[in-house]
């Protein structure tokens, strides 16, 4: 085995350890702690940054132990993404620094508030305006929606425009001027872990001007890719987890005298969605294995949109096969398939719809298309 | 026995300089007027055709990739034998059918006699025999096991009676390897045996079948009192089912080779463009959807055989792709179709914009894959019990 196998195996291990004992519930606040202890939160960190430098691969195999144990987290939304912007940031910059120190430590929490619109992929110029200048101070006015963290943030990176080159600010969220307005609460935490953020004349000092220009486009990218991929393999291992509790169910359930499971019928639909499941894990691992290869590079995208799209459509597809197989139970909140159900809901619609994603390898076509 | 372990051995080369060699070869010795293309997207040699490419590849040690040195093959590795395999699908090489190669070969070298494979492997080989397959019978298909075709042991020879059906090229070909009954006993599978056959035996009569693609490629094959020699019997008596049974070398693996949805999508794009559909959300949105399965679907088939050229196991899972790579190849082929609109009104060859085609025949050919080399449904049913649900 090389290092790198050895380091996955080493993760899965300690993640099964962690997460079986804390299977279909959501993460507390004791969690997030033992997740600094364990090192978890300083993975997506360079090293010279305090963090333990590793990639796609390694987060995307962690994330993937969170939804398959049902486990409502906020790793990718208050670890991966701020990690990913800071690991952009100069590491002899003081504000960064102090930041990461906070994230790896597990004593603030941090989120990244990019989007501005239903259905943007992060390439657009942000609304949110930075005025003012570096002597004087700064202000920050806009809005910021869909803005993912379950656990109020004590600190966001925010993207926003100045004179019309896109930059990266880090905003304390008790600042004057910023408003946290939470989505309506209906189902628990982790279901309504997305809020608005608005920024009324907010004062910015001139050190948390973190990123400009083209640093700041490319690291928004980068960030959200590599989100994008720790989502997909979420997205997998939810499907993976609710497709193995529906084969144990059907092994057990008895009806006419004999196992569910053992209706043809049954039989060959469970035979689909196993298919479904590794048609997803083959493509979220193809896309980190080549962001690892290329990373930065523009034209990995469609890899990772492929990646996105699949492991949303395989895990809702699994679930709604769950909820069906498992009968009138399926539709208890008690039988666990909600859960799961809500969790591919929320990933399949956060960081790009499936369709919005397909549209990235349409594009691919088109661009065939124009070359015939 | 020609053994080739004196010629250089490829598995040394690396990976890009085995893949060029071959490369070049092919673009220089297999005929451009046999190259697959948007109207034969799925094109298979035989006859005449197929002998000739066969000996071409066998002069210049390009024949059975798969085969041990030791027999007059190439040897290759998993990988190698992977990348021999893209470079045939990269050219157009038209598919063939070589049950000598990759079915009777293998069992003989594993349950031959020393006879048996010093005189039908180097025949094999040199393109002398051709060999059919005569497994499945009118009352048996997907359960093969209840075939009733007889041969009765008379001495020094058997005496065969009966059917074969669906048997591909048996009217091109010299020789049928054959699973007889030579035996009842409780269960059906125990009383079955390998026999191979010579196709001029007197009381044998082969007769073509069209299929609805137009061709005549699958035969029956009727026995009457054909005395086949004892020599014949391959492994022991009433040992035919378990040597049918193991299953030799990749073929699982190859079953799912994404080649011909490849050339399916390729068609389909080309489609697009000549019926001036390209600014067509709709059908655009519709080939962005095979686009992605295919794609995705690739992405397995490398992370299996990267588990096969790793560990030299194929776990029964491998089966997925045959079922998945099939109903695929359907769903593009019925996309061609429904993108091509009247032009499908004719039944042969059409020209749409620029490109030939053949609509019906591109659909015909994509039904046998969900029910040849165990159906779809038979194949869930296998794959059910290994994800360990009850029966």
């Amino acid at each position: 085995m090389n290092e790198q196998q050895e380091l996955l195996t080493m993760l899965t291990d300690s993640a099964s350890k962690f997460l079986g004992a804390r299977s279909h519930q959501d993460q507390s606040s004791s969690d997030w702690t033992a997740m600094a202890d364990l090192g978890w939160l300083a993975l997506p960190l360079p090293e010279d940054h305090g963090g333990a430098g590793l990639g796609a691969e390694e987060i995307a195999a962690l994330t993937r132990h969170f939804g398959y144990y049902g486990y409502g987290n906020d790793y990718i939304a208050q670890a991966v993404l701020p990690a990913r912007i800071l690991a952009a940031v100069p590491a002899d910059n003081a504000d960064g620094a102090g930041l990461c120190e906070q994230l790896i430590g597990g004593s603030a929490r941090l989120g990244l508030a990019w989007q501005e619109h239903a259905g943007e992929l992060g390439d657009e110029m942000p609304g949110c305006q930075l005025t003012g200048d570096a002597l004087k101070g700064y202000q920050l006015n806009g809005a910021k929606c869909f803005v993912a963290g379950a656990t109020p943030a004590s600190h966001w990176l925010v993207s926003a425009q100045q004179s019309g080159e896109p930059v990266m600010i880090a905003v304390e969220s008790t600042a004057p001027g910023v408003a946290v307005k939470s989505l309506a609460s209906s189902e628990g935490r982790f279901d309504d872990g997305f809020c608005e953020l608005h920024f009324e004349n907010v004062a910015i000092d001139a050190g948390k001007l973190l990123l400009k220009g083209e640093r700041a486009r490319l690291a928004l990218g980068e960030a959200l890719a590599t989100a994008r991929i720790a989502l997909a393999a979420e997205l997998e291992g939810i499907a993976a987890g609710c497709l193995d509790q529906t084969a144990e169910f059907i092994k057990t359930r008895k009806q006419f005298n004999q196992p569910i499971g053992a209706f043809q019928v049954i039989r060959h639909r469970s035979v689909d969605l196993k298919i479904a499941v590794r048609l997803a894990a083959s493509s979220w691992r193809r896309a980190a294995r080549q962001w690892r290869e290329n990373a930065g590079d523009p034209d990995q995208t469609p890899w990772i949109s492929a990646a996105k799209a699949r492991c949303a459509d395989s895990a809702l597809k699994v679930c709604k096969e769950a909820i069906q197989m498992h009968g009138a139970m399926g539709f208890t909140e008690e039988a666990g398939i909600g859960r799961y159900m809500r969790a591919a809901i929320r990933c399949g619609a956060w960081l790009g719809s499936p369709a919005r994603h397909r549209r990235i390898l349409l594009n691919q076509l088109h661009q065939e298309f124009s070359h015939a | 026995m020609p053994d080739t372990s004196h010629q250089r051995d490829f598995n040394a080369l690396p990976n890009d300089e085995f893949r060029a060699q071959f490369r070049s070869w092919l673009e220089q010795h297999y005929p451009k007027q046999w190259r697959q293309d948007h109207r034969r997207p799925f094109l298979r040699l035989h006859g005449p055709q197929l002998r000739q490419w066969l000996k071409t590849l066998h002069q210049h040690g390009w024949r059975a990739p798969d085969w041990p040195r030791e027999y007059g093959g190439m040897g290759l590795s998993f990988g190698k034998q992977l990348i021999y395999k893209e470079e045939l699908n990269r050219l157009g090489v038209a598919r063939i059918v070589d049950n000598g190669e990759t079915q009777l070969g293998p069992t003989l070298m594993r349950y031959g006699t020393a006879e048996q494979k010093s005189y039908y492997l180097p025949r094999m080989l040199a393109s002398l025999d051709h060999w059919a397959q005569g497994y499945s019978e009118p009352n048996s298909g997907s359960d093969l096991a209840s075939l009733s075709t007889r041969a009765e042991l008379n001495g020094d020879h058997f005496v065969v009676n009966g059917q074969k059906i669906w048997t591909t090229f048996a009217h091109e070909c010299s020789h049928l390897y054959a699973l007889v009954r030579t035996g009842r006993f409780e269960k059906k599978q125990q009383g079955i045996s390998f026999l191979l056959i010579d196709l001029n035996s007197p009381g044998i009569t082969i007769r073509p079948i069209t299929n609805i693609a137009g061709d005549d490629e699958i035969c029956e094959v009727f026995f009457d009192d054909v005395k086949v020699p004892a020599g014949n019997l391959v492994g022991e008596l009433h040992q035919g089912w378990t040597i049918a049974k193991a299953l030799l070398g990749h073929e699982r693996i190859w079953l799912g080779d994404p080649a011909m949805a490849i050339r399916a999508l390729a068609l389909a794009k080309q489609l697009v463009i000549e019926t001036g559909n390209t600014g067509n959300a709709v059908i655009v949105e519709q080939l962005a959807a095979l686009h992605a399965d295919l794609f995705d679907y690739q992405s397995l088939y490398a992370d299996i055989c990267d588990e096969v050229a790793h560990t030299g196991a194929i776990s029964a899972d491998a089966s997925m792709l045959k079922v998945y790579v099939t109903e695929l190849l359907q769903r593009i082929s019925e996309f061609n179709i429904s993108v091509a609109e009247e032009h499908a009104l004719a039944g042969g060859d059409s020209k749409i914009g620029n490109t030939v085609t053949n609509l019906h025949w591109q659909f015909m050919m994509a039904r046998p894959g969900t029910i040849y080399a165990g159906c779809n449904e038979v194949q869930r049913d296998i794959l059910a019990s290994g994800m360990g649900l009850p029966r």
